[in-house]
């Protein structure tokens, strides 16, 4: 039907304009119908902007209402007088550089290079690193991803402290108090300076034996398409003599899940910095390493003198005596499940009575994020800004229930604290604890994950796949009592994600 | 008006062909690049930095065009076709809009029911088909009217 039909009266044969005062009474009421439409989608848009904002300020509340704030982030620090252990000075720069055996790249250094120097600590050693910015244009935050930092340390850009601009120095002390793999990046405009290289690893080793003769890095960074294996768009040779046993911590700085899988049998020996409890030879299966994620595993080279290839996303590692080859290792196409990987042992966690227990399920949905109009992604049904904060006391038994209702894979990472998997869709883990930082949920899956709050602070707990923290799947568990005097954006500049 | 939705059917019905050429030059590149020593997983396609293969265009392409533009499109079909004196024109856009709201919609669950891409590729060619139906229709009652007075077919 056309509307020329379901409006004869309005118009004469000639399409003269209509003069009736009813006419009159029909146009104003669609003006003004059009002119309150406007008006309601100016105020959404208006309404939707960010601008300059605090984190106290975000999002609906959970769990108990705040009392007074009496704590500010920055007084949450290491004890100022005991002497560092371990120093070091990070000077980050912008900058084009060259990738040894592939292309030259514009990103960002650290050190001098991309990834950044390996900064290795003793258990229980004061780490203390001074980050000079010479010349990144945004300013620059160091996030200590998987070390559980007291807050003031945690480097989150406009909620632990303001980025460092060029010519500016921040200090980071912290204790380094468990052993493990872990790694550095900026948490400032981070879904950018990541991607472009301003990262580099870190490794607790523990008080006593070394747990493995041999222990090599295998940081996994892809810069513009280029596929590295610490820092190097090349495979790596291990020269070890046969049966030598070899640890391999894989470190997934990049964007997205990698697999890591082997020519021989090869054990899980850790997950996020946290030791797996009786592992068990792997064979014909990958282990997954979420974005953001470590996995250390251990290779035992054959005794008959032959070499091992661990496939490491898209590189590989040969591990054996030197001049021998290693033989293909074709993709498996079953992964490990750590749910139920290993032994059983205590967490110290009694999960069946929590102090606080919450939800945090992420969709996806049309609106209007920072003025822009987009699908976005929502948590509890909500965008961002509009978003839970997780409110915990110090000494509280925390669990979360983590459901992803959305198309895509999302690594999720709390800062400052491990969580130790309960359940994975009602399905008891099983295995050895499974204790974690940066967890990927696949979709349709629903994780419980439990943690004490013993880390008073502001913590981000987001998308380890940068661009999504961005598009608003980022909240916060906030501790009763803790404030922050920063700000996001502001003269400062701050850009966490 | 009929000559507008005339050419909005047609411009449906080639998208069909833009969307099959895109997704076989992304699928091309991948193999070519995979046979190279590519390795494509989670951490390739949710890198944004660079293009990683030759033809990985086409993957955008056929996202935006099926997830945006067709169905924007189909949509402008619907509301031209109230315009148009032409019989069944709004049944026939609306039936295409349909087609391609429900092409939209498979393509996105494709990743989680793999199966589902059997019947995205019939459906594509369902919404070629109902496309260029409306396109022809409405060339032909343009046709058929000609000789009728100008006044006859004045625009709301």
């Amino acid at each position: 039907m056309s509307l020329r039909e379901a409006e004869p009266a309005t118009r004469d044969a000639g399409g003269r304009e209509p003069t009736g005062r009813g006419a009159v009474l029909r146009r104003l009421a669609a003006l003004s119908l059009l002119v309150l439409v406007a008006a309601g989608a100016g105020v959404a848009w208006w309404s939707s902007r960010l601008g300059t904002y605090s984190v106290m300020a975000m999002g609906h509340q959970h769990g108990s209402s705040p009392v007074v704030a009496t704590t500010s982030v920055t007084q949450l620090v290491a004890d100022p007088a005991r002497p560092a252990d371990v120093r070091v000075t990070l000077e980050a720069r912008q900058e084009r550089f060259v990738i040894p055996g592939g292309q030259a790249v514009d990103g960002y250094t650290i050190g001098g290079s991309s990834p950044g120097p390996v900064i290795r600590a003793r258990q229980g050693q004061l780490v203390e690193v001074t980050l000079v910015n010479q010349s990144v244009a945004d300013g620059v935050a160091l996030h200590w991803h998987g070390v559980d930092v007291p807050n003031a340390e945690d480097g989150v850009a406009g909620i632990t402290q303001d980025a460092v601009p060029v010519g500016g120095r921040h200090v980071y002390r912290f204790v380094a108090t468990d052993a493990g793999t872990y790694w550095y990046h900026s948490h400032q405009m981070s879904h950018e300076q990541v991607e472009r290289g301003l990262l580099g690893p870190l490794v607790v080793d523990p008080v006593g034996a070394p747990p493995a003769a041999v222990d090599r890095l295998a940081l996994l960074h892809l810069y513009a398409g280029q596929r590295t294996l610490n820092g190097r768009a090349e495979d790596e040779l291990v020269d070890v003599p046969a049966g030598s046993t070899v640890r391999v911590r894989v470190v997934n700085t990049d964007q997205g899940t990698a697999a890591v899988w082997s020519s021989g049998p090869f054990r899980v020996v850790a997950t996020d910095g946290h030791d797996v409890t009786g592992p068990t030879d792997v064979t014909g299966r990958s282990v997954l390493v979420a974005a953001g994620g470590r996995v250390d595993v251990e290779v035992r080279t054959p005794a008959d003198g032959s070499a091992t290839r661990l496939r490491l996303g898209g590189r590989s590692m040969v591990i054996g005596p030197a001049g021998t080859s290693a033989p293909d290792a074709p993709q498996p196409r079953d992964s490990v499940d750590l749910l139920a990987y290993g032994s059983p042992a205590p967490t110290g966690i009694d999960t069946a009575h929590p102090d606080r227990t919450f939800e945090y399920v992420i969709g996806r949905r049309f609106g209007l994020l920072d003025g822009r109009p987009g699908s976005w992604w929502t948590i509890n049904g909500q965008l961002f800004p509009d978003v839970p904060m997780f409110h915990v006391r110090l000494g509280d038994v925390v669990t979360f229930r983590i459901e992803n209702r959305s198309d895509e894979v999302h690594p999720m990472h709390l800062h400052g604290h491990h969580v130790v998997v309960v359940s994975r869709d009602g399905v008891a883990a099983t295995g050895s604890p499974w204790w974690v930082d940066s967890l990927d949920v696949r979709p349709g899956e629903a994780y419980e994950v439990a943690f004490v709050a013993d880390n008073p602070g502001i913590w981000s707990d987001h998308c380890h796949t940068l661009a999504h923290a961005v598009e608003g799947l980022v909240a916060h568990v906030m501790y009763e009592g803790v404030t922050t005097p920063y700000l996001i954006a502001g003269s400062a500049g701050n850009h966490p994600e | 008006m009929r000559k507008v939705y005339s050419g909005i059917a047609w411009f449906v019905a080639g998208l069909v062909v833009v969307q099959a050429a895109a997704i076989a030059l992304g699928f091309g590149g991948m193999m070519h690049f995979v046979d190279t020593g590519g390795v494509v997983d989670k951490a390739l396609t949710e890198s944004r930095t660079a293009s990683n293969f030759t033809g990985e265009i086409g993957f955008p392409i056929h996202g935006i065009v099926g997830g945006l533009v067709m169905p924007i499109a189909a949509l402008l079909l619907v509301l031209v076709s109230w315009f148009t004196k032409v019989r069944g024109a709004t049944w026939w856009a609306l039936g295409l809009f349909v087609l391609v709201v429900v092409q939209g919609s498979l393509g996105y669950s494709i990743k989680d029911v793999p199966f589902i891409g059997l019947v995205h590729g019939a459906n594509a060619l369902a919404v070629f088909v109902v496309a260029v139906v409306c396109a022809r229709r409405a060339a032909r009652s343009a046709r058929d009217r000609v000789a009728e007075p100008a006044t006859a077919d004045v625009p709301a």
